[in-house]
């Protein structure tokens, strides 16, 4: 066991070197530099240009940048955001817990809502309610992210006034026991958005497996034993039909990052979709340098723990 | 047009303010939405407008451009840091005494050496500051003792003040110690201390940024305690801020929200001057091969022609109904050398066809079009995707000229693939959109001819004209307000005549402004200047935001 | 994604609508009432409501909906079909050379396929757009198809490695047949029923990328129509306009709800 996770480790990392290289590549092959906006202005002579590119060191040949970029991140240095005027690390110590929040909150939801539902109609799968929740995710999955996002500003937010149109807090709003309460409220549309395309994957998901599971032998046999009803259904069966929903963990945990660039741009949500999309449209080499990197290692982790819980779930996986 | 006929209960709701808003009570919380956030707040590094705001309340100039509009001379300038000033007898050096009560954030007061290191940062090329080019008439700046300053023009000009006001002094105590070239990664350039009525608070870069009155400032205490510049990244969503009142301000309402604004009846819209304009500039050149003329539009009989094909005043109409005005040159009417006495051809399509008749391409073919010598009369007109106003424009303008036989090609451009074709050339037309200041200076950029020392930058369509040049330079050197008047008006009525564009529309600007704020008069050029003046209604609601104890 | 096998029937009707929308993508010159991306008259017919003469009415730029919508189809649709192809094509590649290939070429080429699994598409699409600038819609599809293929390949070497174990196959092995012949003759007719679900699969999956990115101004680029992009010329009206949303939204909607049904019918007919 203890071997294997290391070879994992060791892929992940792997991973996230092939990403970070391809993303650093790729950005400076991108036409324009980090100060196109900054010295575009005539009056400022060629060389300031130059100057300020050789003082960061853009003019070197890439295979150089990036070595040197390697060397700087183990000391902790991830650069400086030309766009933000602030260091890399701060800038995105500052969005990573937003997008975090958001993911967190919507995947607990996901899988919160996926599964116990998802459970419940596959095992009484041919009730007609079972059979509409089945329909029902497969259209509500049916709908993209941002089609979402956009619903929800048009109605509960403009229309009804009954949630903020965009932002984490009310601005100059209150703090305290009343601050959480107003940032929970912030929350809740974005949340909604993300996490309803995913709970309907992971509710079809659930119906399936546990469909499945209620048919095989040894729930059969367990309930032959005299095994409560209740016990079948959530040591036995339930276990046994997590096993695919936590095997795509992992890919929907990819597919997740990427409504979030949507979603955190039509909610004004400060966080790392944001920072990544604004950092690749003005060509802040640093930025989304670092900010790629901080996706790829939370994206290698994530897919570690979705494979760990796996394990766990299925002792059959254990020494794959 | 039924759309635009529920415009007019809207628009009877807009108010011209000229209150006196004295009377009202001091404090609130201002949150201004805005679609982009600053990109410095250092005043020397500043380019966009939303960053002029910004460094414009953080910091104080040595003078400011007063309500007048008046760029010339110092008879529309007021004090700021500046108290009082002095010629000398060659009128080349300028003396400067600072308000012995203006203070830093910080605290230390505001000295001569400060002025210095402001010039000294944006003349120093390696901090590439875009303002470069705005002091290109001062030569140097001295001090005479701590409250005096020196300043040193290379020549004389007709707006040595704007000159003067564009060296935004910077603290020396903490400026000098940055290295050249260092000053945009420096933490004086995260956390600036400044001079203006409100200091920094904190700043997420494109998200928001806080600012606190400075409560014994030496202008007085301003009337908001606090501001939010709040960053809304969808246009969309950001005006849907303003009516759910989550911000306060929004610039720019564009024509589809005026139409929703009785809806939210918080929200007060504002009319004022605008300071943008749109014009189809004609390419002087051929765009296959600069170095020779165009074969068609250097000829000023085509472009008269093509110029009274055109109905500027109906286009006007039907894109905007009452919220822009025709064009009627190479400025707005706010400019204080507008001159409203200006025509621009006229919509006569008799003359057109006579014009065009009279150049040879008189033959039609089936389609109508134009042809001379077997070849059709067809120009290509470059146009910016993301500005909605131009591209409507350019199909009305399209529609217009195939009713006198010539064929418009458009070629809608997305935004940086724009700005390099019309730099380059690259077209026949183009749907040019400028953006002016008070100051006259910038028609050097826009219709002087192109030198290597940087005039006629923003020249698009490489006019030329002797004339124009002459009265360019006659009046942006001269001193009196009535000659520089008359010569600026001589290079107007020049570009007018050659018909060098056609002059279509320049927006007017409306502002959606919470009702609880009583307003002083409302200046289009630079609104956030009178933010200090801004009071509360007592009769109106506040909102929750508003209820801070005042800052010590 | 892979949609999971239930008792979802209806693939029929998905196929029908699937190839409904097909047709009309494909007859919009004749189906379209105007040219796509002229404006009527941008005066009077701006944001007008769907009526008799414009039957799903017209958008900011006095744009005929309908036409846009058909034009969109064709552009939406086209992407679709050639990122599948090219996505098909290199899953099945990488997925059928991985269970013929000896232990450790298989291992590699399913490691690099899981670690390109782990990059957040839209991330990876951002970082070209923004590198080789605005796409036409040939290159995009391709891009689309260049970053889709790994659930296909995923998907190709189980079922692949499932086939090859079953007699046929494997004595056609023993019996030392050269693997491209067994690829082309014997693996790729059996894996037929699974490319089937992968494609629909895929489909449902570029659909909505395609149309997001669009909507975001990295795709089909206006005046050009495609469904996400009709989206976002809504504008900040939203609710006044109706219209403009509706329709693209019930387009793709409905779009991937048919191939996502299509897809779970069909495996759960084929593969079980």
């Amino acid at each position: 066991m203890g071997g294997a996770l290391l070879r994992r480790f060791a892929q992940g990392a792997l991973v996230v070197l092939v990403v970070v290289a391809t993303c650093f590549t790729l950005i400076r092959l991108a036409p324009g530099d980090p100060f196109f906006r900054a010295l575009d202005d005539a009056s400022v002579p060629a060389e300031v240009r130059a100057e300020q590119l050789a003082r960061f060191g853009y003019d070197r040949p890439i295979p150089e940048q990036f070595a040197r970029y390697l060397t700087a991140i183990i000391r902790g240095d991830l650069g400086w955001s030309h766009s933000r005027g602030e260091p890399v690390r701060t800038a995105i110590a500052a969005a990573l817990p937003a997008t975090l929040l958001l993911v967190a909150a919507a995947g607990l939801l996901a899988f919160g809502t996926g599964v116990s539902l998802g459970a419940w109609s596959g095992w009484h799968a041919e009730r007609p309610l079972a059979r509409g929740i089945d329909h029902g995710a497969m259209l509500l999955l049916s709908i993209p992210d941002y089609l979402w996002a956009l619903l929800a500003v048009m109605g509960p937010a403009l229309a009804w006034g009954v949630f903020p149109v965009a932002g984490t807090h009310t601005e100059f709003g209150p703090s305290g026991v009343l601050g959480l309460l107003d940032r929970a409220h912030h929350l809740v549309l974005p949340v909604l958005a993300l996490a309803l395309p995913i709970a309907a994957v992971v509710t079809r998901l659930q119906h399936a497996a546990m469909r499945e599971v209620r048919a095989a032998a040894f729930i059969r046999t367990a309930r032959a034993n005299g095994v409560s009803e209740h016990r079948i259904r959530w040591r036995h069966a339930l276990r046994n039909a997590l096993v695919p929903v936590l095997s795509y963990g992992g890919v929907q945990l990819a597919a997740a990052l990427s409504g979030v660039v949507v979603i955190e741009r039509i909610f004004a949500w400060p966080g790392m979709g944001r920072l990544l999309y604004d950092g690749v449209m003005s060509r802040d080499y640093p930025l989304v340098v670092g900010g790629v990197l901080v996706a790829a290692v939370g994206t290698v982790l994530g897919t570690l723990g979705a494979d760990l819980a796996l394990r766990w779930a299925d002792p059959r996986q254990r020494h794959a | 047009m039924v759309r635009l006929a529920r415009l007019t209960p809207a628009l009877s709701l807009l108010l011209v303010l000229a209150c006196d808003a004295a009377d009202g009570t001091g404090g609130g919380t201002v949150i201004i939405a805005t679609p982009a956030d600053a990109e410095t707040l250092i005043p020397a590094l500043r380019t966009t407008v939303t960053g002029r705001m910004v460094t414009e309340l953080l910091f104080d100039p040595l003078v400011e451009l007063g309500p007048t509009l008046n760029p010339f001379g110092d008879a529309g300038f007021e004090p700021r840091l500046a108290t009082r000033w002095a010629w000398d007898a060659d009128s080349l050096a300028l003396t400067m005494t600072l308000d012995p009560a203006a203070r830093w954030h910080d605290g230390r007061p505001v000295v001569a050496a400060d002025v210095v290191a402001g010039f000294r940062v944006i003349r120093d090329p390696a901090n590439g500051s875009a303002i470069r080019s705005e002091i290109g008439d001062l030569d140097s700046v001295t001090t005479r003792d701590p409250r005096t300053v020196v300043l040193h023009f290379t020549a004389r000009t007709a707006e040595p003040f704007v000159t003067a006001a564009a060296v935004v002094p910077l603290p020396a105590h903490l400026v000098d110690t940055i290295a050249a070239g260092a000053l945009a990664t420096s933490a004086f350039a995260q956390r600036p201390v400044g001079s203006g009525r409100y200091r920094l608070v904190t700043r997420e870069p494109k998200a928001r940024t806080e600012f606190a009155a400075v409560p014994d400032h030496y202008r007085g205490r301003p009337g908001p305690d606090r501001l939010a510049l709040v960053v809304a990244p969808d246009p969309a969503t950001g005006v849907m801020r303003l009516w759910a009142e989550e911000a306060d301000v929004w610039e720019n309402l564009p024509l589809a929200e005026v139409a929703a604004a009785p809806s939210h009846p918080q929200v007060r819209l504002l009319q004022a001057a605008g300071w943008d304009y749109a014009f189809v500039a004609f390419n002087y050149r051929d765009p296959s091969d600069t170095t020779r003329a165009h074969p068609l539009l250097a000829e000023r009989a085509m472009r008269r022609a093509l110029s009274h094909a055109v109905d500027r005043e109906g286009l006007v109409r039907a894109l905007f109904d009452t919220l822009a005005r025709p064009l009627l040159g190479p400025f707005v009417r706010a400019q204080f050398t507008a001159d409203t006495t200006l025509t621009p051809p006229a919509f006569d399509t008799i003359t057109a066809n006579r014009l065009l008749d009279s150049l040879g391409w008189s033959a039609r073919d089936r389609e109508g079009i134009r042809q001379r010598g077997g070849r059709p009369l067809r120009l290509r007109a470059l146009v910016p995707a993301p500005s909605a106003n131009r591209v409507r424009a350019s199909v009305l303008v399209q529609a217009q000229l195939r009713r006198v036989g010539v064929d418009l090609v458009i070629e809608q451009v997305e935004g940086q693939a724009f700005g390099a074709a019309r730099d380059a050339g690259r077209f026949d037309l183009v749907f040019h959109g400028v953006g002016t200041t008070p100051s006259v200076r910038g028609l050097r950029s826009t219709w002087a001819s192109r030198t290597p020392t940087g005039d006629g930058r923003l020249n698009a369509g490489n006019f030329r004209d002797a004339v124009v040049d002459a009265a360019l330079e006659a009046g942006l050197t001269a001193r009196d307000p009535a000659r520089i008047r008359s010569e600026i008006g001589t290079a107007y009525r020049r570009v007018i005549e050659e018909a060098a564009a056609i002059w279509l529309y320049e927006p007017v600007q409306v502002v959606g402004v919470h009702r609880r704020f009583r307003l002083p008069a409302w200046r289009s050029d630079a609104w956030w200047r009178t933010l200090g003046e801004w009071r509360l209604d007592p009769a109106a609601p506040r909102l929750a935001r508003d209820a801070h104890p005042p800052a010590s | 994604m892979r949609p999971p096998t239930t008792g979802v029937s209806g693939a029929p009707l998905a196929a029908g609508v699937l190839g409904v929308m097909g047709l009309a993508a494909l007859a919009a010159p004749w189906l379209a009432t105007h040219a796509p991306s002229t404006p009527l008259d941008p005066i009077a017919l701006a944001w007008h409501p769907p009526s008799l003469a414009y039957r799903l009415g017209t958008d900011s730029f006095s744009r005929d909906v309908w036409s846009r919508l058909l034009f969109g189809a064709r552009a939406t649709l086209g992407i679709g079909l050639l990122a599948v192809t090219v996505a098909l094509t290199l899953g099945t590649l990488v997925g059928a050379l991985a269970a013929l290939a000896p232990r450790w070429l298989d291992a590699l080429l399913m490691r690099v396929t899981d670690a390109l699994l782990a990059i957040p598409r839209l991330l990876f699409l951002l970082l070209v757009v923004a590198g080789a600038g605005p796409l036409t819609v040939a290159p995009l599809a391709l891009l689309l198809g260049a970053t889709g293929w790994m659930t296909t390949a995923r998907v190709v070497r189980q079922e692949s490695g499932r086939l090859l174990a079953t007699p046929p196959l494997e004595g056609a092995r023993a019996l030392g047949v050269p693997w491209p012949r067994l690829l082309v003759r014997h693996l790729l007719p059996s894996l037929f029923p699974t490319l089937a679900v992968a494609a629909t699969a895929t489909f449902a999956a570029v659909v909505p990328l395609e149309s997001g990115l669009s909507y975001l101004g990295l795709g089909v680029r206006t005046p050009l129509p495609s469904w996400g992009n009709l989206l976002a010329d809504a504008g900040s009206q939203p609710l006044t306009h109706w219209w403009v949303v509706v329709f693209p939204t019930l387009a793709i909607v409905g779009t991937v709800f048919a191939a996502n049904t299509l897809a779970s019918a069909l495996e759960r007919r084929w593969t079980r």
